[in-house]
């Protein structure tokens, strides 16, 4: 067998033939790896990427900011909304709450893990967002209780901490009988005076006090501690406590089954045995700023029960540099400049 | 998730605090920046602002060889929702810098992080004007510091070129050089290797269209070309290019930098540095261009063009997002074009005849506005106010009602949900993009995801079943890619995206959904060229749809088998119909600036470090607060000449101001040597004061600079002393209406102070005026003159002297609208006034006559148009205690010059106005009336010199006549500085 002429290079026409078929399965497996467009402006194709010079540039790690958390919150409509609330605006201008935020005692004690703690819980933003609650901020009453200082003593009493913090508590409070005996005129007249005969007649409390709830209570050492309490005496016998529980008001509070769940909770039982909160209820600017009509209306709006809900909130608060930024000397100027007050009546 | 009580308080308040106290100014003060600011809201960038500050000052003092003349005042605000900003060095250097995020629309600004890009072209400017050689600095010390030119003093055009005077060279030459530096300073990430700036240039070359010279750039092409003014970072940074491609980046360092030696003039450093005249490079410049743009067009005709029907005859302007009604047959979308008001039509495409529908209020550049479409409801939702906080309005197509829905909302990138009738969008506020969801009826929005700082989505649509949302996102880094999240998981908290496609840095431009939710179609520059593109949601994959020599944009569902799409042309947008055609091959551009890249390494090593190098916790800073009254110096002061009557007076004036111009007051102190005239006149006192809106002027037999140059004389013997408040009630351009209260006292006056051929008849008086202004006027794209509108004002005034009150009370309102002609609109201005008091009391009329230009004048041109003018009677000479008078106006279109003069002086345009007024004084007393009519003209030439000041002068002729009279003609000429 001889080869012709075409061979004269070397490779036949099956030489040939044998590449070619190669190449085009080279080239098959070329396109189906690398893929007609590529993702990526650096690769060449059959859609060409055109060449731009391009150095490395600056990352976010090169952008240094302030707080970007604190400006998440300005993002959300239910914050502008608050922010633009007159009644909000209002409330801001309120020289007692200016005061708080000059107090540095009462700045540490709002700022407390304990406080954190406790207000983080979702029975203590129920319990907020009564409407039981916005009329009690607003009514006299609150005011008259806490300004005693036998309310204030009351609550800082380690054995109504525990008191609360029971579950002899929680099956007191659930007791219907309890609260109507609560709601009697005769507790009423109790906390005013001699009245304990008429009280005992009382086919509610009769009841009440058959109950094993009751019998346990007065049976165990936390009744004996709590009924030696001297403060515990004087809270009781304060006129404002009495017209407190005589009220509607406070049958209604009580009759919530949020209030009911705040009330239980452990949390709170450590808050009121917490040193923070001695401070806070003690300061006479944090008093009258809670009063405060517009504080009021504010909180029985639906805008203030969907901002505590707000997920930016929550991510904005828990944070170190908020807690920082709350403290800080910049902060605590500027509120009490009243500077807040100024940009929201020009 | 609730969070405490106390701190819900306490956050809102620390936010609230930090949020709208607009009323006081902020300051972060360093050795070397006085940072201003408004809102504590934005505060959080300051650290990231002041690095990007320093980084770049330094950065530039070593490239430059530049110390600044004094510290620099930074104003950071968030008055607008795209990030723009500015910069002047006389009479101090300022920054003005907006933090919103930037527009993404076309990529015509390419960049990566939005501060630290601004911060680097806005400090080129103030090297470039403010880096001072020796001359210069002798001068600054001669006049006290940079003179800036005013109207009041023409001598101050000298003494503000001999203290600065490379501010006196044209606006391509600024903006050329920053955007030429802030792109090396990126690494490459700008508009000189900006694929938009690519197109154009190719796109003239392409058509065969006038690239402008010298001259025609700034007297037409900035004025006309629907880009306007953006036309001086095109050229400008396209030469700037040119020039390092043919001669090096060292030597364009060497142009631009006011070293010792160097030329004053930057035409004259030019020649000095290139040896060759600036009007010859910038000729070989475009026979350059158009070269290097055919091998370009070259390259992409080696496969197979795209071809496409067009829709309407010739290119639209800046147009916005559009959207096809196949129910109604017609193309729905905004337009802005030069000559017409920018407004939505709808466009039938059978008939190609369009229907105006409504006008757009505060257009953006290139987009017009952005918009969202419901097919069923028939309802267009557009933006207004887009320059400033944008609002959102409705417009139903089919009956033109429309309806604000929201004010000041500052939403863009509108995308309609189909599926529940929500509108979507993007919100920019203090610095941050956010998407937010606006349900029906639309009138409020909620907040769905914002992204951290630096992270910009834009061009966002919703999937027609309402399942997915598509955007583009733009990076830190000028990383751009299209990314899709889930709606339903978007809403429930997850903010977790998928990217679909990384175009690398060209941004991933207007991807829609189709129909049936299956793909998207957007635009991309991946090639260096706009082309079409689908994404195939099920197949995960990216194809090309056009391969066109301009480029393509915007795709708008059409048809099962076709796109509309938009067709850069020199005219602007087109809008065409391509075909769903896959292509495979696509030819890539050359950019220029890539190859500057690989001829000049030099321009690598250009790159800007990270602004993290610059360590902030070592930089004292003062933030106390911040008032400027006691921050006002000696700005400059410099010889002044004045006119008193037919004198000249010879004296001094001295500027002082707050470095952010928040206060300012001059005095004024000359003398008439002049022995003629009488020594209790020779000496001339004036002191004026502005602040926010208040100003109190003084004056003591004062004269005036115009005064050299009669008829009109505003020089008076005696003094006074005014006060004027200007309270603004709407701002809401181009709305606007203000209160003005002005009190003033006269003592030794013997002419009326208005009224120049009156004599006094008492010379002690009290004037009090209240005056109610508002002004709703808009003009086109090129227009020399506002179009179309309305305006009124309404005054009393009050003068008291000699124990008795001479009140007074007038009214004007003008109506402008435009005609069919481009620029060119009939105007109809009247006025109406009555005074109280003796018909003989100079105090209880009103006076009429004249033109009012003086020969050499800075007050307006028209001043025919003026309540108390009259053309062809003499200066006063009609008097009348009440009046009715009307003028009605046609304006021509004007006459552009393309090439008229040089770089240093050239003609811009020229522009005739006929006019005829009628005017009836005493119309209570027939004894007294006054019945005058008449009819004349006014030429007005438009000049630029040393590219900063315009000059215009002025020719005009009125005929008035009056029954029993002879007509009484008036020839003007008047020179306007």
């Amino acid at each position: 067998m001889s080869f012709t002429s075409n061979q004269s290079n070397g490779i036949g026409k099956a030489g040939w033939t044998i590449i070619g078929s190669l190449a085009i399965v080279a080239l098959i497996a070329g396109v189906y790896y690398y893929g007609a467009f590529p993702s990526s402006a650096d690769s060449t194709g059959a859609i060409g990427a055109a060449k731009k010079y391009q150095a490395e540039q600056i990352t976010d790690a090169d952008v240094k900011l302030d707080n970007p958390e604190l400006q998440a919150l300005l993002q959300d409509d239910k914050i502008l909304a608050i922010l633009e609330d007159k009644e909000f605006q209002r409330a801001m201008q309120d020289e007692n709450f200016r005061a708080i935020l000059a107090d540095s005692d009462l700045r540490r004690a709002l700022m407390s893990p304990d406080i954190v703690d406790a207000m983080a819980d979702e029975s203590f933003r129920q319990f907020l967002a009564t409407p039981e609650m916005a009329r009690l901020f607003q009514g006299d009453l609150r005011r008259a209780l806490m300004a005693e200082e036998a309310f204030r003593q009351f609550v800082a009493n380690p054995a109504m901490a525990r008191l609360f913090q029971g579950d002899l508590y929680r099956a007191i409070m659930a007791e219907e009988s309890f609260r109507q005996f609560i709601a009697t005129p005769e507790m009423a007249r109790l906390f005013q005076g001699d009245q304990r005969r008429a009280i005992m007649d009382n086919e509610a409390l009769r009841q009440f006090m058959a109950t094993p709830a009751m019998a346990r209570l007065f049976q165990g050492d936390l009744h004996r501690t709590v009924m030696a309490n001297e403060s515990f005496l004087k809270f009781l016998a304060n006129p404002a406590m009495a017209r407190l529980f005589q009220g509607e008001l406070f049958r209604a509070i009580m009759a919530n089954e949020a209030s009911r769940q705040f009330l239980a909770n452990p949390e709170m039982a450590r808050l009121f045995q917490g040193n923070h909160f001695r401070v806070i209820i003690a300061n006479e600017s944090f008093r009258q700023f809670l009063v405060n009509p517009n504080m009021a209306r504010l909180f029985q709006g639906d805008l203030f029960r969907a901002l505590l809900s707000s997920p930016a909130l929550s991510v904005a608060t828990d944070t170190e540099v908020f807690h920082r930024a709350l403290a800080s000397e910049q902060f605590r100027a500027a509120a009490v400049s009243g500077a807040l007050a100024r940009a929201y009546t020009e | 998730m609730a969070k405490s009580l106390i701190y819900l308080i306490t956050a809102v308040i620390s936010i609230s605090i930090a949020g709208t106290a607009y009323s006081q100014i902020y300051r972060y003060e360093t050795d070397r920046l006085r940072l201003l600011y408004f809102g504590k809201a934005y505060a959080y960038l300051i650290p990231h602002v002041v690095a990007c500050y320093e980084n770049a000052l330094n950065y530039h003092q070593e490239l430059f060889d530049f110390e600044p003349s004094e510290k620099i005042t930074l104003f950071l605000h968030d008055f607008s929702d795209y990030n723009n900003a500015g910069a002047s060095t006389a009479p101090y250097n300022k920054i003005s810098l907006a933090v919103a995020p930037a527009s993404y629309v076309f990529e015509t600004t390419p960049a990566n992080e939005r501060i630290n890009a601004t911060m680097n072209h806005e400090l080129v400017h103030i090297a470039a004007a403010d880096k001072a050689s020796g001359r210069d600095k002798f001068f600054r010390a001669l006049f006290w510091g940079k003179v800036k030119e005013t109207s009041d003093n023409p001598l101050t055009i000298l003494y503000s070129y001999l203290t600065s005077p490379r501010r006196s060279a044209s606006r391509w030459y600024h903006e050329g050089i920053a955007v030429f530096m802030e792109t090396w300073m990126a690494g490459g990430y700008g508009r000189a290797q900006g694929p938009w700036d690519e197109m154009v240039f190719r796109t003239k070359v392409r058509d065969s269209s006038r690239i402008y010279d010298l001259v025609g750039l700034e007297s037409e092409a900035s004025k006309v070309d629907f880009q306007v003014g953006a036309n001086a970072y095109l050229y400008g940074t396209r030469f700037m290019s040119y020039l390092t491609y043919e001669y090096g980046p060292e030597k364009l360092i060497d142009w631009i930098n006011r070293s010792s030696g160097s030329s004053a003039y930057y035409i004259s450093q030019f020649k000095k540095v290139y040896e060759i005249s600036m009007s010859d490079a910038w000729h070989n410049w475009i026979d350059w261009e158009h070269v290097f743009q055919e091998n370009n067009l070259n390259f992409i005709r080696e496969y197979p063009l795209t071809s496409s029907r067009a829709l309407v005859g010739k290119g639209m302007g800046s147009v916005s997002p559009a959207f096809y009604d196949a129910e109604l047959g017609e193309l729905i979308l905004a337009v802005n074009y030069p000559g017409q008001i920018p407004h939505i039509t709808a466009i039938n495409l059978e008939t190609q005849k369009s229907r105006k529908l409504t006008g757009v209020k505060g257009p953006a550049f290139y987009f017009v506005t952005s918009t969202a479409y419901d097919k069923n409801s028939k309802t267009l939702f557009y933006t207004t106010d887009n320059n400033g906080w944008r609002d959102i309005v409705s417009l139903d197509v089919t009956s033109g009602k429309k309806k604000m829905l929201l004010k000041d909302a500052r939403i863009g990138d509108l995308s309609f949900c189909a599926a529940d009738s929500s509108l979507w969008g993007v919100r920019h506020s203090y610095g941050i993009s956010a998407i937010v969801r606006i349900r029906y009826p639309y009138d409020k929005w909620n907040l769905v995801y914002a992204w951290p700082y630096g992270y910009d989505v834009y061009d966002i649509d919703i999937s027609p079943n309402g399942k997915l949302l598509t955007s583009g996102l733009a990076e830190i880094n000028g990383r751009q890619s299209l990314i899709m999240m889930d709606v339903d998981s978007l809403l429930a908290g997850d903010t977790s995206y998928s990217t679909l496609f990384d175009f690398g840095n060209s941004i991933a431009a207007n991807f829609v959904f189709s129909d049936d939710n299956n793909y998207l179609y957007g635009s991309s520059y991946y090639t260096g060229v706009s082309n079409i593109y689908r994404y195939d949601l099920a197949n995960d994959s990216m194809e090309a749809l056009s391969n066109c020599e301009s480029g393509y944009f915007r795709p708008t569902l059409y048809q099962n088998d076709s796109l509309i799409v938009f067709e850069y042309t020199g005219d602007g947008f087109l809008p065409v119909v391509i075909e769903k055609k896959v292509i495979e091959d696509i030819n890539p551009i050359s950019y220029l600036g890539h190859e500057l890249s690989e001829m000049y390494p030099l321009l690598k090593e250009w790159i800007l470090e990270p602004p993290s190098v610059v360590d902030i916790d070592t930089i004292k800073a003062d933030t106390s607060a911040y008032h400027s009254f006691w921050h006002i110096g000696l700005a400059s002061a410099y010889p002044i000449v004045e006119g008193y009557g037919d004198y000249a007076a010879w004296g001094v004036r001295m500027n002082f101001q707050s470095p952010a111009g928040l206060h300012s007051t001059h005095f004024t102190v000359s003398y008439t040597p002049d022995e003629s005239l009488a020594e209790n006149e020779r000496l001339h006192l004036n002191w004026f004061y502005r602040h926010s809106g208040w100003e109190i002027s003084f004056d003591y037999n004062g004269a005036d600079f115009y005064d050299l140059f009669g008829p009109t004389k505003t020089s008076r013997k005696g003094n006074s002393l005014g006060l004027t408040y200007t309270k603004t009630l709407i701002y809401d351009a181009p709305k606007n209406m203000n209160l003005k209260f002005s009190l003033k006292g006269f003592n030794n006056l013997e002419v009326l102070p208005d009224f120049q051929n009156v004599l006094a008849s008492f010379d002690k008086f009290l004037v009090g005026s209240i005056s109610l202004n508002y002004d709703r006027k808009v003009a086109s794209l090129g227009a020399v003159d506002y179009e179309k509108g309305i305006s009124f004002q309404l005054v009393t005034s009050h003068t008291y002297l000699s124990d008795n009150w001479f009140p007074r009370a007038y009214a004007s309102l003008h109506l402008g609208f435009p005609l069919p002609l481009n620029h060119s609109s009939i105007w109809l201005r009247s006025s109406a006034g009555y005074a109280d008091g003796d018909r003989f009391e100079p105090f209880a009329n009103f006076y009429f006559g004249g033109f009012g230009n003086n020969y050499v004048d800075h007050q307006t041109v028209k001043r025919y148009r003026s309540n108390l003018s009259f053309p062809g009677l003499e200066i006063n000479e009609v008097g009348g205690n009440n009046y009715l008078k009307t003028l009605l106006e046609w304006s021509l279109p004007p006459i552009r010059f393309r090439s008229l003069g040089s770089p240093s002086l050239y003609a811009t345009w020229l522009r005739v106005a006929f006019f005829s007024s009628g005017l009836y004084t005493n119309f209570d007393n027939a004894e007294f009336e006054s019945k005058i009519g008449n009819v004349g003209t006014q030429l007005d030439l438009r000049l630029s010199m040393l590219s900063r000041l315009s000059i215009t002068i002025s020719a005009g002729y009125a005929r008035a006549f009056e029954k029993g009279f002879r007509p009484a003609d008036e020839f003007m000429v008047s020179v306007k500085l």
